[in-house]
């Protein structure tokens, strides 16, 4: 059927700009909240395919050191049900126990200095952890019975405590990584069934763990070899991979617990939560401005036809069906709608392709068509959209077919 | 399809309805016949037609067409009511003035069409209602913008407005205010004639008595 005429009749009446701008205000509200969620859709799958190379999921627990502790009093190591119970979290992938030397370590080096030489000589304290939660894989980090040479692992923060603390106030020289890794030192260890001599070697620094590591092969022979057996294998420290957007429950439940973890290494964890946070506060703020700008293109379609008002009256007056000036309204409407879905969802992938491109430099990786709940998401929000507005101009018209029983 | 009045008030008259008027009483608007309604301003003509067009509804007792209660019209019905059986002539008239006097005609047909009457008897061609026009001394405006019009122009639009469809009943509310007598008299000969042809019946509102149309039925109010 043809409406040429009743469109020029509300065409005619109405303002452009007022509609230009209630179409870009109700874009906006919906841009927001479909950037939020495609980004948030994306960053999601970034964090899972990239879970393995983000170190810090990674977190050393152990307990809170207290006076009772002192006294031992208090345990502060885990239990097998605290490990268990650990090992149940759902935000929590996997778990390693720290194994810790049950015997008497000494380092112990000549270092020339100068003229003279000047001999170091240290305890050691070891431990071992599962070789999959190292961030480290040095080539020779392995260790088999009848190896004289154990190769170690220090945490990074031991070469720079040594080179900007201990060499400087000594006079001692400071070294580089590669020169530590040169140096082959004595390790003798003694226990309650003996005694022994090895040689020990830096291969690698850790990040992620600040211990010194040895291999746990060899942790579980000197253990039953050499050490004290009257102690109980129960771990100080426990390292767990945990699930990157699940960390905030996490440390709750270590603060909880009365756990403690390396907050340092947490940092980095903090950025993707961070990063959450500010998407999260994008869609809230989205939902918002969406509220703001859907209600003020409510009230703008409401306003279009009070502006409106005489030519429907004129219209029903003269025998116009109420129900095709509604069609009409609802039609532009669609019109109107199904522009700002597609422009929005455009916009979209338009902006997730340049985040995508820049985030690639730096390994990530997202899929590169939109995630089918934002489109399908899109349309349904518009699609209730439509309907809430033509119920609207359904009703404002309704009541004006009738007589006007208020005179 | 008759008109029956049954004990209406309209409300802003209640406290001013007298003896001898419609208000307030059973009266009967038989199709085919014709009916002036003459009364000075402020009795209440225009309610009158506002509640013939179911405009108005501000009223108490009760209005029937052809014995059915108009209380119980729904919006479609009443479309159709102003479609297809009471065509009207409001006192402003309720044109479009940013369409052309074309346009405004036009849209009857558009509305007949909305109502899927493509074959109505009194949905006129363009050489007709040129010649209607012509008749009412229009054709030479009828490209111009209605908005453009006088007001007397406006009526002459407005009548053939009505006239430009089926109806039953044609209800004109103070159609000649701005016309001469020479153009009022071929306005009502030809609102008469068509009126005739569809076997219709008229209402007219004059504002004077001493303006009592010939062959039109008195109605006070």
């Amino acid at each position: 059927m043809s409406q040429k005429i009743i469109s020029r009749i509300f065409i005619k009446t109405q303002k452009p700009s007022q509609l230009i701008g209630a179409i870009i205000g109700c874009f906006l509200g919906f841009f927001l909240i479909f950037i939020a969620a495609q980004l948030f859709a994306d960053f999601k799958t970034m964090v899972n395919s990239q879970e393995q190379s983000i170190g810090s999921q990674f977190l050393v627990v152990n307990k809170q050191v207290s006076v009772l502790n002192s006294f031992k009093l208090g345990k502060s190591t885990f239990s097998k049900n605290e490990v268990d119970q650990l090992k149940s979290l759902p935000s929590i992938k996997r778990i390693s126990e720290f194994t810790a030397n049950q015997f008497e370590a000494v380092a112990s080096m000549s270092i020339p200095n100068g003229e003279s030489s000047s001999a170091f000589r240290t305890e050691l304290f070891m431990e071992s952890v599962g070789d999959d939660f190292l961030d480290v894989k040095p080539d020779d980090w392995n260790w088999q019975e009848g190896n004289e040479m154990i190769p170690m692992i220090l945490p990074t923060d031991f070469i720079n405590l040594y080179n900007f603390n201990f060499a400087p106030g000594r006079g001692l020289p400071q070294m580089s990584k590669s020169t530590i890794q040169l140096a082959v030192f004595d390790i003798d260890i003694r226990g309650a069934q003996g005694a022994a001599h090895f040689t020990g070697k830096i291969v690698g620094f850790s990040n992620r763990i600040s211990s010194v590591l040895v291999p746990k092969s060899f942790m579980i022979f000197a253990n039953s070899h050499y050490g004290n057996n009257q102690i109980k294998p129960e771990s100080y420290r426990i390292i767990v991979e945990a699930k990157q957007q699940e960390l905030p429950k996490i440390q709750q439940y270590f603060k909880d617990e009365g756990y403690e973890t390396n907050e340092e290494l947490l940092k980095n964890g903090k950025f993707g939560s961070l990063l959450q946070a500010i998407l999260g506060i994008l869609a809230v703020l989205g939902i918002i401005v969406m509220f703001v700008s859907v209600s003020s293109f409510v009230l703008y379609v409401q306003l279009a036809i009070s502006r409106s008002k005489y030519e429907i009256e004129t219209l029903l007056r003269q025998g116009y069906p109420h129900k095709k000036i509604v069609h009409w309204y609802s039609k532009q409407l669609a019109l109107i709608f199904a522009i700002i879905a597609i422009v929005n969802l455009t916009l979209v992938w338009g902006i997730k392709s340049i985040t995508n491109s820049y985030l690639g430099d730096f390994g990530f990786e997202a899929p590169a068509q939109l995630n089918i709940f934002i489109i399908v998401g899109s349309f349904l929000m518009i699609g209730i959209l439509w309907i809430i507005q033509t119920l609207s101009v359904r009703g404002q018209i309704y009541s004006l077919a009738l007589p006007n029983s208020k005179g | 399809m008759d008109i029956e009045f049954n004990g209406i008030i309209p409300n802003p008259l209640a406290e001013f309805v007298t003896e001898n008027s419609i208000w307030n009483s059973t009266f009967t608007f038989t199709q085919g016949n014709k009916y002036q309604i003459v009364a000075p301003s402020g009795k209440g003509k225009s309610t009158l037609v506002g509640i013939i067009a179911g405009t108005r509804g501000d009223f108490n007792g009760n209005l029937l067409f052809e014995g059915q209660n108009t209380r119980q019209f729904n919006p479609m019905r009443w479309s159709h009511w102003r479609a297809n059986e009471c065509s009207v002539v409001f006192q402003d008239l309720q044109l479009f003035p940013k369409l052309t006097v074309l346009q405004n005609l036009s849209l009857m047909n558009e509305i007949q069409q909305a109502h899927d009457n493509n074959t109505s008897p009194n949905n006129q061609t363009k050489e007709r209602l040129f010649d209607w026009a012509k008749q009412l001394g229009i054709e030479s405006k009828i490209d111009v913008l209605v908005g453009n019009l006088s007001f007397g122009q406006m009526q002459r639009v407005a009548i053939l407005r009505a006239l430009n469809r089926p109806f039953k009943w044609i209800v004109l509310d103070e159609p000649f205010s701005h016309l001469d007598a020479e153009n009022s008299k071929i306005a009502l000969d030809l609102i008469k004639s068509i009126s005739a042809s569809q076997n219709a019946g008229i209402i007219v509102t004059a504002l004077d008595s001493r303006f009592s149309i010939e062959g039109f039925t008195p109605v006070n109010i």
